[in-house]
């Protein structure tokens, strides 16, 4: 191998240790036996697994959010797709406006975000309900969709769904047999995205979420408050083996699908 | 009656008028060809026809019917696209059967339709394969049977051949003609590419700047040009501006001061004028008179089965001659002078420019 070679192998492990070092961390405290999380993990122990199992709180926080999850992403892809649909293919005026106004929820801080919806929730009256705080998610994860639609719309030939309206199905018969089939990469990607972001939002959810809507991030948050023991540990570790075991599938496909 | 009439459409883009107050009618059968360089408006109009543009003004009649505001999926139009655009994500099968699952036949009706089509297209054996594992030439024939098993009132062409190499693209020619014929619907063919146009079509519409300069058989558009623009665009045109000046048998006097023969019976238009002749209809070595013209030979091409001199007249003009390279031909070289003329009947006279 040559010098610059050796260099190049050198800065790509750092970089990859710097990325990967704080998952490792948190994945190897999660088997101490220690009462608190140490690293390198003394002894091995699966009771912070079965602590963050038998703890009620946790379990019903990990199903809020999940379900809070699944409904704000069916909304974010619904939403997101069909205004990716518009934005690429109507000559709209100011598309460059509009875009940017659909897509700005990115670039807002959390914080201000928080603040504006929890305001607009109190005075229309929707505040604490489940629905509210499933739209808010969307609001946050939409533009994600969007983004990821845009983007395999980008790869369309137009005149597919125009050989589609000209061989006699109607918008609906083409969004569904022609269009959204030859773009679903982009949904998919922006679903998982959607999905991803929404399970572990945390600032958006502590403002307008109320005391009964207590999502798993909240429980986390609120725990480490006054506990130090390493159930955190193990929550983070269940989480990262469910992403490696579902998410990571699901996200080769789509790269697999569009490369081919 | 016109199967297809097309009245006065125009359609602009802000500022920028892409069709300008265009009229075309197509009887039924017709395969006729929209030709002419890109931006010319050919491909609007095709897609104004399909339904995919909206015309500022006009209308456009199928069989009788005003088809302006209906949907591109209810005007009954097959069009072949220049990309194809056959599904991806579909078998032949299932491209070809795209169209008819919208027109409620029965299943065995279907299947046999597409069955049919595809042997008539000479794909039969294919239906399983996706597009992606066929050559340029098969996903060709597929997409002109997903349109033909539909059994349209109007084919729609747009520059399908555009894709294909050279000798493809002269073997699909002739097989959509003969499909076309043998199926006996009406067709409207988008092509920048004049040989194709004179091949394949009935009637030629030549269009330039949104405005059709010339609509007639393939003939009509090469022997009789109407205006520059046509005698230029198709073919190699000799042109000559100039005026006629009484008569005899070189009634028309060059800019460069020749007199060059042609005949003026029925000419309606000016004294100005351009005379037009094909390179293939001048005469080298014209055993002239004494007022024969005499040019030097500047340039020699060889394009296979003829060749091409360039020859400089006296007065600075330029013109080409064409000569076979049969058995009798003599090649000619470079300096050398040369009579040269042509018979006064071949020659043309066109409408000098009208700014």
């Amino acid at each position: 191998m040559s010098a610059s070679g050796a260099v190049l192998w050198l800065v790509n492990g750092i970089i990859v240790l710097y990325l990967l070092a704080p998952i490792v961390v948190v994945v190897a405290t999660a088997f101490t036996t220690t009462a608190y999380p140490v690293f390198p993990p003394r002894g091995f122990t699966l009771k912070w697994f079965a602590k963050f199992m038998a703890t009620e709180e946790f379990r019903s926080g990990m199903r809020l959010s999940f379900v809070l999850a699944l409904a704000s992403t069916a909304v974010a892809v619904a939403l997101g797709t069909l205004t990716a649909l518009a934005l690429a293919r109507y000559r709209v005026r100011a598309l460059a406006a509009l875009s940017a106004f659909v897509l700005s929820p990115i670039l807002f801080p959390g914080i201000v975000l928080g603040l504006a919806l929890l305001i607009y929730f109190h005075q229309t009256g929707l505040a604490g309900s489940f629905w509210s705080l499933a739209a808010a998610h969307a609001v946050l994860t939409t533009p994600f969709v969007i983004r990821m639609v845009m983007a395999s719309l980008g790869e369309l030939d137009p005149s597919l769904e125009e050989a589609a309206r000209n061989l006699g199905a109607g918008w609906w018969g083409t969004f569904f047999l022609v269009t959204l089939p030859l773009i679903r990469p982009g949904v998919l990607a922006g679903a998982i995205f959607a999905f991803i972001i929404s399970f572990d939002e945390l600032v958006i959810t502590l403002f307008i979420a109320g005391p009964k809507l207590t999502t798993l991030p909240i429980r986390i948050f609120t725990y480490v408050e006054y506990a130090s023991d390493p159930t955190i540990s193990a929550i983070s570790t269940t989480l990262i083996a469910v992403w490696i075991a579902v998410g990571v599938p699901v996200y080769t496909r789509f790269l697999g699908v569009r490369h081919r | 009656m016109a199967d297809l009439e097309i009245r006065n459409v125009s359609k602009t883009y802000g500022s920028v008028v892409a069709v300008d107050t265009l009229s075309l009618s197509v009887e039924s059968g017709e395969m006729v060809a929209l030709l002419g360089p890109s931006g010319c408006g050919k491909t609007t109009t095709l897609r104004m026809v399909a339904g995919f543009v909206e015309p500022t003004a006009g209308t456009i009649l199928m069989r009788g019917r005003d088809i302006i505001g209906l949907p591109p999926n209810r005007r009954d139009m097959g069009m072949v696209f220049q990309s194809y655009a056959l599904f991806p994500h579909m078998t032949v099968r299932r491209n070809v059967e795209f169209g008819l699952r919208w027109r409620g036949l029965a299943r065995a009706e279907m299947a046999r339709r597409v069955a049919s089509t595809l042997d008539l297209v000479g794909l039969a054996g294919l239906d399983d394969r996706y597009p992606r594992q066929l050559s340029g030439g098969q996903q060709q024939r597929v997409a002109v049977a997903r349109v033909l098993a539909l059994e349209p009132k109007l084919l729609l062409f747009d520059e399908p051949l555009s894709n294909l190499d050279a000798k493809l693209r002269l073997q699909m020619r002739h097989e959509i003609r003969r499909l076309q014929k043998d199926v006996g619907i009406t067709a409207l063919f988008v092509t920048h590419d004049q040989e194709e146009a004179l091949t394949i079509a009935d009637k030629v519409a030549v269009l330039n700047r949104g405005r059709v300069e010339q609509y007639g058989t393939a003939a009509e558009v090469y022997d009789e040009p109407r205006t520059r623009f046509v005698a230029e665009f198709i073919g190699t045109a000799n042109l000559f501006a100039g005026r006629l000046e009484g008569g005899g048998l070189r009634p028309f006097v060059s800019a460069g001061g020749l007199r060059l023969p042609v005949e003026v019976a029925g000419w309606t238009g000016g004294g100005d004028a351009l005379l037009m002749i094909r390179p293939e209809k001048v005469i080298l070595d014209t055993p002239g008179g004494d007022d024969g013209l005499r040019g030097e030979v500047t340039r020699i091409t060889r394009l296979g089965g003829t060749t091409e001199y360039a020859v400089d007249l006296p007065g600075g003009e330029r013109m080409l001659a064409h000569e076979q390279n049969g058995p009798q031909a003599r090649l000619r070289s470079a300096g050398e002078t040369v009579a040269i003329g042509w018979r006064a009947a071949d020659a043309r006279l066109v409408a000098a420019e009208r700014h």
